[in-house]
């Protein structure tokens, strides 16, 4: 099984003040194979968000490499950031981020409009996501209107929008009840069925079971 | 397909960000009104200015006077006359005079010549000792035909021969439309031995009209040049030129005082613009982190500025039209024609022209850019998870 990717002596740091600084990851070495779910695990502030943005590309790291699809992330300017994660990612964060005010369908299809995909399409794109996580009666409902857990459906819904290769999830089971949990890991097993990689980032012990590897993070650094 | 996407999403963002757009247009608005006002004003003294001197004399000859205009001998004009191509030479005295504390323009032609030159629309036309004036001044001084007006008069005593000034007794004999210009509001217009006498210029005038045959008019204006080295021949389209440049320099000087009245308000574009500007960069944060490039962003940036400046320059024009037509330019007009008060006593000239809007919409566009594009690109160039953190 090839690997999708691979993080070499990752650093991450914060600077706090002018001398002090934070170190949120040290020394991260792992490979994520293509095709399954990886779970990144560790009590909380043990780095996982960063590391999930850092294999993201959301955010660089201080120091090390991160290789995505062969391709070493590090040497890429902004804009070819920007383009991977539009051709090949898919992010649910922890608190949704979601754009307020913007009926839920519209939500879903802001990834697809650089890609260049017309109105008709998208909005179908968008309603088939949602008629699939359960949100097709609020599709017009704006995130205001919308509970955590919906927000959490509606948020997926957009990480899945652009049918990426790598599928991101920031504690995609935090703030949802037992049967929707249940739903959204069966899409999950099904999406990996597909063949896409999928790495999620929780504290949730229940998911320790689904996933094809661990990595457990404990105050910035891989715990073996 | 993908310029479309971001248009819609820019219209999206003005409709979901109801508050701060509207807060932005009107800031525009307020700014954009007065410089849309004092150009369709400008351009509308401009256009009233070429138009009198299109319709004036094909030239006018007066003496230098140490590289100046001059008076010139009245029996001139007869000379004039005699050359091929003349259809016309009219000595003319024109100067400016107080009356009742009011600075008006005094005119004096010969009486044949003053129908052709006024509309009377009460009264008569003058003869010896008597005036015509415009309907404003008519209205501002309380005059009525068959009211009389002192006139100061220069005269020079007889036996130590020092110049003073006595007042001499004009009847007004009409009044004339002169709602339509503002050349004509404080015109009084009187037969020319009056205003020789008033001025004391016997045998002399301040210049003779001279309408010639078109074909003919540089031979004409040669002629008249032999005669008379030291006179000075001012053709229609020197005039023009004057009028042109003169107005060229008061709406540059105009041009540059608004541009630092600009930059002095881009802070406060900068402000405004900044509204909401925390959720903002999260929404660009959030666009940059599923995808889009940043000259997506700025590209939907631009766009959202263009609709803002759309809807703040033809509503800028639209009250500027009110406030010149129906307001009659009240409080803004006097910056722009002399001696009249904050609202003048005639119909302001203005001429709105498609420039005009291409002008607001460019100011409004440069505004709202100088305000917000900085701040988007700066975001926008800022690693999504740092700005969503």
């Amino acid at each position: 099984m090839s690997k999708i990717i691979i993080c070499e002596d990752l650093y991450k740091s914060y600077p706090l003040g002018r001398s002090n600084e934070v170190v949120a990851l040290t020394g991260i070495n792992l490979s994520i194979e293509k095709g399954t779910i990886a779970l990144i695990t560790g009590p909380s502030g043990s780095g996982k968000t960063t590391l999930l943005s850092i294999l993201g590309t959301l955010e660089r790291p201080t120091k090390g490499r991160v290789i995505i699809n062969d391709r070493t992330v590090n040497e890429l300017s902004d804009a070819a950031l920007a383009r991977l994660r539009r051709d090949t990612m898919g992010f649910l964060f922890q608190d949704y981020n979601l754009i307020p005010r913007l009926p839920a369908w519209e939500n879903v299809t802001y990834p697809l409009i650089p890609l260049g995909v017309n109105t008709s399409e998208r909005k179908k794109r968008a309603l088939h996501l949602l008629e699939m996580l359960g949100l097709y009666h609020r599709h017009t409902h704006t995130p205001e209107q919308l509970s955590g857990g919906e927000r959490q459906r509606l948020s997926l819904a957009r990480a899945l929008v652009n049918d990426p290769e790598i599928l991101l999830l920031d504690e995609p089971t935090s703030n949802i009840d037992h049967k929707t949990a249940e739903r959204i890991m069966q899409l999950l097993r099904e999406l990996r069925e597909k063949g896409k990689s999928i790495i999620i980032s929780s504290h949730d012990g229940h998911l320790l079971s689904e996933a094809d590897q661990t990595f457990q993070l404990s105050g910035g650094r891989l715990v073996e | 397909m993908k310029t479309m996407g971001i248009l819609t999403v820019a219209t999206a963002n003005l409709l979901r960000h109801r508050l701060r757009t509207f807060v932005v247009v009107i800031c525009l608005v307020v700014i954009i009104t007065p410089f849309v006002s004092a150009l369709a004003l400008l351009e509308g003294i401009k256009k009233e200015a070429l138009i009198s001197v299109q319709e004036g004399a094909d030239l006018y000859v007066t003496m230098d006077m140490y590289g100046r205009n001059g008076m010139i001998p009245m029996e001139v004009a007869d000379e004039i006359k005699k050359i091929n191509g003349v259809l016309k030479a009219v000595p003319r005295v024109i100067s400016r005079i107080y009356v009742e504390g009011r600075l008006c323009v005094l005119l004096g032609i010969p009486l044949d010549e003053i129908e052709e030159t006024v509309k009377i629309i009460d009264g008569k036309l003058p003869d010896d000792g008597e005036i015509v004036v415009g309907r404003a001044l008519a209205r501002a001084l309380g005059l009525e035909v068959g009211s009389n007006l002192s006139l100061g008069v220069r005269v020079t005593a007889i036996i130590d021969h020092s110049p003073f000034i006595m007042k001499r007794v004009y009847r007004v004999a009409g009044v004339f439309d002169s709602d339509t210009s503002i050349w004509s509001s404080d015109l009084i217009l009187m037969g020319i031995d009056d205003a020789i006498t008033i001025y004391e210029m016997e045998d002399f005038v301040s210049d003779i009209a001279v309408y010639a045959d078109p074909t003919k008019l540089q031979d004409v204006a040669d002629a008249i040049q032999q005669m008379n080295a030291y006179f000075r021949i001012q053709s229609k389209s020197i005039a023009k030129q004057y009028v042109k440049r003169g107005f060229n320099r008061k709406g540059g000087i105009f041009v540059l005082l608004y541009t630092f009245a600009f930059i002095l308000a881009i802070p406060v574009m900068l402000i405004v613009s900044g509204t909401g500007l925390t959720e903002r960069k999260k929404e660009m944060a959030i666009l940059k982190a599923t995808g889009w490039q940043t000259d997506e962003v700025l590209q939907m940036a631009f766009f959202e500025n263009t609709i803002i400046a759309l809807i703040s320059a033809p509503v800028s024009v639209l009250i500027s039209y009110i406030w010149l037509k129906l307001f009659n330019g009240a409080f803004i007009a006097q910056m722009f024609i002399a001696e009249i008060d904050s609202i003048a006593p005639f119909r302001i000239p203005v001429q709105f022209t498609f420039g005009t809007l291409l002008m607001a919409i460019f100011f409004s566009l440069i505004f709202t850019l100088v305000g917000s594009i900085y701040s988007t690109w700066r975001t926008a160039t800022t690693p999504p998870a740092e700005v969503l953190r």
